[in-house]
């Protein structure tokens, strides 16, 4: 029964999987043309603590679809909203700034800015600089402030010790928390951020400045 | 008469079925809510501040925060118990990886130095309003008159302190959150330190020597309630 199934199945131009039959009708590889994720507008922001992979074609991205005539599966967008990961075991030293969301299972310090994305520390995570972002989560260990547009939360295993400044807060039970907490409305945590761009402004400018 | 068990007898069991009535608040409806005149009073001691900042001394709670972020309020949380026995236990370890011949013991008082180099440092009369909790009962003795000494410092004149005071050792030990305005909640949680001692009237007096004002409000569960003006 199994063979007669086989047979009968034609090598129909819809099927997407290459049939078998003679060599003549097998179709040609052509390359589909899959965009680089570095020429998407949709890729992920860079991080500039993070290494940058080289926009390379993959082998999996040129392979051919096995059938010509019918229309190329439209290709999976990059999704902005994919989150970056720190791992554990990893160390960084710097700033970090960026849109996509990050996750922090490692160590970091210096600031970190993700304007309009999620940071969340994981449980492994530390992380010992003031962190600024459209919402913060915190499950690891946090010595810096925290500012978010919109909201914060610490997990039953989070431990925080600085000052928090969010429209909307959420605290396990067991969450440690050492430090001040100030509600703004939602407007205000980022126009309190916004405030310290023209001074960082001018100190760029002024050092610029100062090397020519 | 076991009035523990008496007391325990006359809440309705967890499994029986609710008497069909009308809807209650949630704090009355919870088994750990307990009535509390020390923080009504509390409350408007400090109800004429504007914007005033309270320092809540025990666990970081989303009730307590929510109670007074809503009404305006700032509010910072210093978990001091725990800081003061996760110190502790740092310095034991470094006790006991230093080497033979290094041993650095030092006196209570410079361990309670030492912890409130980091701790309790706010500035001069920058709150309101203290939180204590039933933290006095597990201090240690040289930390709690230095401890008293910083909250006196940071409270504002006229700011109030609400500490509670167990009549006898607790079975358990307990954390504590606002539910409104005049309960707090009493949530069993893992024992973090060992009931230090039970004060007496005159020995809570001496705590506190240096406020101007005090109330004291004993409740059904032998927890005296103590408010202490600046």
């Amino acid at each position: 029964m199994w063979r007669k199934t086989t047979e009968a199945k034609p090598a129909s131009p819809a099927s997407n999987a290459p049939a078998p039959g003679p060599v003549a009708d097998k179709p040609k590889e052509t390359p589909q043309a899959v965009p680089p994720q570095t020429a998407s507008p949709q890729a992920p922001a860079a991080l500039a603590a993070t290494a940058q992979a080289p926009a390379q074609t993959t082998p999996t991205q040129t392979q051919a679809k096995a059938a010509p005539a019918t229309p190329a599966p439209a290709p999976q967008p990059v999704r902005s909203g994919e989150a970056s990961t720190i791992s554990a075991g990893l160390r960084i030293k710097g700033d970090i700034t960026g849109t996509s969301d990050l996750t922090v299972e490692g160590e970091t310090q210096g600031k970190i800015r993700i304007t309009n994305g999620r940071v969340t520390v994981g449980a492994t995570g530390k992380v010992n600089a003031d962190i600024d972002a459209r919402e913060i989560v915190i499950h690891g260990r946090v010595q810096g402030n925290l500012k978010a547009t919109e909201s914060v939360r610490l997990g039953s295993s989070g431990h925080v010790e600085g000052s928090i400044l969010t429209p909307r807060i959420g605290i396990d039970d067991g969450a440690r928390l050492r430090g001040n907490v100030e509600m703004v409305r939602p407007g205000d945590a980022q126009a309190k951020t916004d405030q310290a761009k023209p001074v960082a402004a001018a100190r760029a400018a002024s050092a610029a400045a100062s090397e020519e | 008469m076991n009035w523990t068990a008496k007391a325990h007898s006359a809440t309705a069991p967890a499994t029986s079925r609710p008497k069909p009535g009308p809807a209650v608040p949630a704090a009355a409806s919870n088994r750990n809510a307990r009535t509390s005149n020390g923080l009504k009073e509390f409350l408007w001691m400090i109800s004429d501040v504007e914007r005033g900042r309270i320092l809540d001394l025990g666990n970081a709670s989303q009730s307590t925060l929510n109670f007074f972020i809503e009404r305006g309020y700032r509010i910072t949380t210093e978990d001091l118990l725990r800081s003061w026995k996760e110190f502790l236990s740092t310095e034991e370890e470094r006790l006991r990886r230093a080497a033979v011949g290094q041993d650095e013991r030092t006196s209570q008082a410079l361990l309670v130095q030492k912890f409130l180099d980091s701790s309790l440092d706010y500035p001069e009369n920058s709150y309101c309003g203290v939180l204590a909790w039933d933290l006095f009962d597990y201090l240690d003795g040289e930390l709690l008159p230095r401890a008293m000494e910083r909250i006196y410092r940071m409270l504002t004149p006229g700011g109030a302190v609400l500490s509670l005071f167990h009549s006898r050792p607790p079975e358990r030990f307990h954390r504590y959150r606002i539910l409104d305005n005049q309960t707090i909640e009493t949530m069993p949680a893992p024992t973090l330190a060992v009931h230090a001692r039970v004060f007496q009237n005159r020995e809570i007096l001496d705590i506190f020597s240096e406020f101007r004002t005090s109330k004291t409000f004993v409740g059904r569960d032998q927890i005296r309630e103590a408010l202490f003006l600046k």
